[in-house]
């Protein structure tokens, strides 16, 4: 073998081996974040059909790439909600699958259920039926990236002047203060 | 042979504790039913951890960290708390029996629990609550009721019915079990 066929196999090689590991990275990803699944059948009208499937771990890099101001004005009520959705999230991620609640009238059928590790809300009623598959590391990521904007900071300054304990949101790590 | 045998037991064991693991979850039900072919029913169910683990974050109002803030001022003269301890220390049988017109009332002592019992003409509410569960919520503080405790007991306790009311056609059931599905 020549030096030089010696050489592109190495370089040939390595790059092959890189490709597999970031393939293998991605893969991983995309398993560990889920992917989040839309559907929506509309039985009324022209009857059309919206799928709509992307991995899940595309939303938390996405997030974390708009800027504060471009969240504009979250409503209040999101902000002092994020810590519980946090800690409801991972109290979720722990529990075997299970039906949470179902509703049942003359016209629809709701259903909200934990599915491995997604959160599946499925609605059939007689005009449209919506499935959603939404992996709850997804709403993590989200909380997290709310719970580092300015204003959420500020209420859980606030709440911990007020006596009560706050979380700061780190990606998939919280810190926790406690007064 | 041998390694065949400590295969097979060890694939007992771990069934069996998964068993264990997955039957000492407790779960709460609700079921509303407002009757009729055509009338709503809602289903829920929760796991009494997942109870636990998000009650003390939720905020709100009279509500904060897993203890309601009971309004003093409307209760004045009431304390919740002595009136328990005297409960409790008592014998079992009737405390209160209201019997009007339109309704009767019964509050009772049954052995480990507290029986509320009100038969109006179209409806019938009963609670059925373990005295212990009742000690927990009241440990705290005199203008508080500690859920979180009592949700900490309730989940040691074997299943158990805790309000029933049925109002004409419709139906409401809040309950404990071990089961995810609370199958009726």
């Amino acid at each position: 073998m020549t030096r030089s066929s010696r050489a592109f196999l190495i370089v040939f090689g390595l790059t092959a081996l890189l490709l597999s590991v970031a393939v293998a990275a991605v893969a991983v990803s995309v398993h560990r974040c889920g992917i989040l699944r839309v559907d929506v059948h509309d039985w009324e009208g022209d009857g059309q059909h919206i799928r709509l499937r992307m991995p899940g771990v595309v939303v938390p890099i996405a997030v974390q790439l708009v800027p504060d101001a471009a969240f504009g004005e979250v409503p209040g009520e999101v902000l002092e909600h994020i810590e519980l959705m946090e800690v409801a999230c991972d109290a979720l991620a722990r529990q075997p699958d299970f039906l949470m609640i179902e509703v049942h009238d003359a016209r629809e059928h709701v259903t909200i259920a934990k599915q491995g590790d997604d959160l599946v809300i499925e609605v059939e009623s007689p005009d449209e039926d919506v499935h959603i598959m939404l992996p709850l590391s997804l709403v993590k990521s989200m909380t997290a990236r709310l719970a580092r904007l300015p204003a959420c900071k500020a209420r859980s300054i606030d709440r911990c002047r007020d006596g009560a304990g706050a979380v700061f949101g780190h990606g998939s790590h919280a810190i926790v203060v406690e007064s | 042979m041998a390694r065949k045998t400590v295969l097979i037991a060890l694939m007992i064991a771990l069934t069996a504790s998964l068993a264990a693991a997955g039957g000492g979850q407790k779960w709460l039900h609700v079921r509303v039913d407002e009757g009729g072919e055509d009338g709503e029913r809602v289903f829920v169910n929760l796991p009494l951890d997942l109870v636990e683990a998000v009650l003390p974050h939720v905020s709100v109002e009279n509500f904060d960290r897993g203890k309601v803030r009971v309004d003093i001022d409307e209760i004045e003269d009431v304390d919740l708390h002595a009136i328990w301890e005297a409960v409790r220390e008592a014998e079992d049988g009737e405390y209160v029996t209201v019997e009007g017109a339109d309704e009767n009332v019964r509050i009772a002592k049954e052995g480990a629990h507290l029986v509320v019992r009100v038969d109006e003409e179209d409806e019938k509410v009963d609670i059925k609550i373990r005295v212990a569960v009742l000690d927990a919520m009241m440990a705290g503080e005199k203008d508080e009721l500690d859920l979180l405790a009592a949700l900490e007991v309730l989940g040691e306790q074997d299943d158990c019915e805790l309000i029933t009311v049925q109002d004409g056609e419709e139906r409401v059931r809040i309950w404990i079990d071990s089961q995810k599905s609370g199958s009726e």
